[in-house]
């Protein structure tokens, strides 16, 4: 199954806060590493058709008074999750292989 | 009568107070005091006098009115549009960030500009989604549901 830009690099950062990803950690560690910021929404609708493919799992975390009681949705990423970032990220490599450094900065 | 409340957010270097204090200032006000401490520990209520403040290591300090709810016409957005899996922990976040930014200079005023922001930036990717699960149709029953609970 297919998956966007958007979900490999919401897959990619489960795998780095895994297992306590849930989403403003997500989506801060989103804006870090790729200097895109998303709205909340944007990315937990992603997580939502992750978990519809099978692709992300979560768990109910703590509740706390800053939340307005509310507990937190943890994230991780499924054994099929990481097969298909694999193989998307696999695909990436095979299409940058053998361009040149300037071919790849245009 | 009661005392008029009024919340004191400071942040705490290695020797604060002790959490457990419990006293009237010199001006015979009660304060509530959430101290978030450098570790990221939050203890909530409880009284400090000038004297306390004046031995206490405060690192910084913004004083608010009462706490306030985040804007109540921005949840009933994010509730109506959220998806029903994640619409607790969606609204949760947005609760963190805006009692996160009430803390900072700026207060509350500022808190709330930026969940409307945030929320208004949400919605189309909420919309969208709702509408590409259930459709226009389901969206319409989903909003009726809501509306009739």
């Amino acid at each position: 199954m297919e998956i966007s830009a958007l979900e490999q690099q919401i897959l990619l950062t489960l795998l780095r806060l895994h297992p306590n990803g849930y989403g403003v950690s997500i989506r801060d560690e989103l804006a870090a590493r790729t200097g895109k910021n998303y709205s909340l929404g944007s990315v937990y609708s992603a997580l939502d058709r992750l978990a519809r493919k099978g692709f992300a799992a979560s768990r109910q975390g703590e509740a706390t008074p800053e939340r307005g009681g509310r507990a937190k949705l943890h994230f991780m990423i499924s054994g099929e999750g990481r097969q298909a970032l694999d193989q998307s990220l696999r695909a990436i490599d095979a299409l940058c292989k053998g361009l040149k450094g300037a071919e790849m900065l245009t | 009568m009661t005392t008029p409340k009024k919340r004191i957010y400071f942040v705490l270097g290695h020797h604060g107070p002790r959490p457990d204090v419990c006293i009237n200032d010199i001006t015979g006000k009660k304060y509530v005091i959430e101290m978030k401490t450098q570790m990221g520990a939050a203890h909530t209520n409880f009284y400090l006098t000038h004297n306390d403040l004046d031995h206490a290591y405060v690192r910084d300090m913004f004083i608010d009115d009462e706490v306030q709810p985040p804007p109540p016409w921005a949840e009933f957005l994010l509730e109506l549009f959220a998806a029903k899996k994640t619409r607790d922990a969606l609204l949760g976040d947005y609760n963190e960030e805006f009692h996160k930014n009430c803390m900072e200079p700026g207060g509350v005023a500022r808190a709330r500009r930026i969940y409307w922001a945030g929320v208004l930036r949400s919605l189309t990717p909420l919309i969208w989604s709702k509408v590409r699960h259930a459709g226009l149709f389901g969206l319409v029953v989903a909003a009726v549901r809501y509306f009739t609970r």
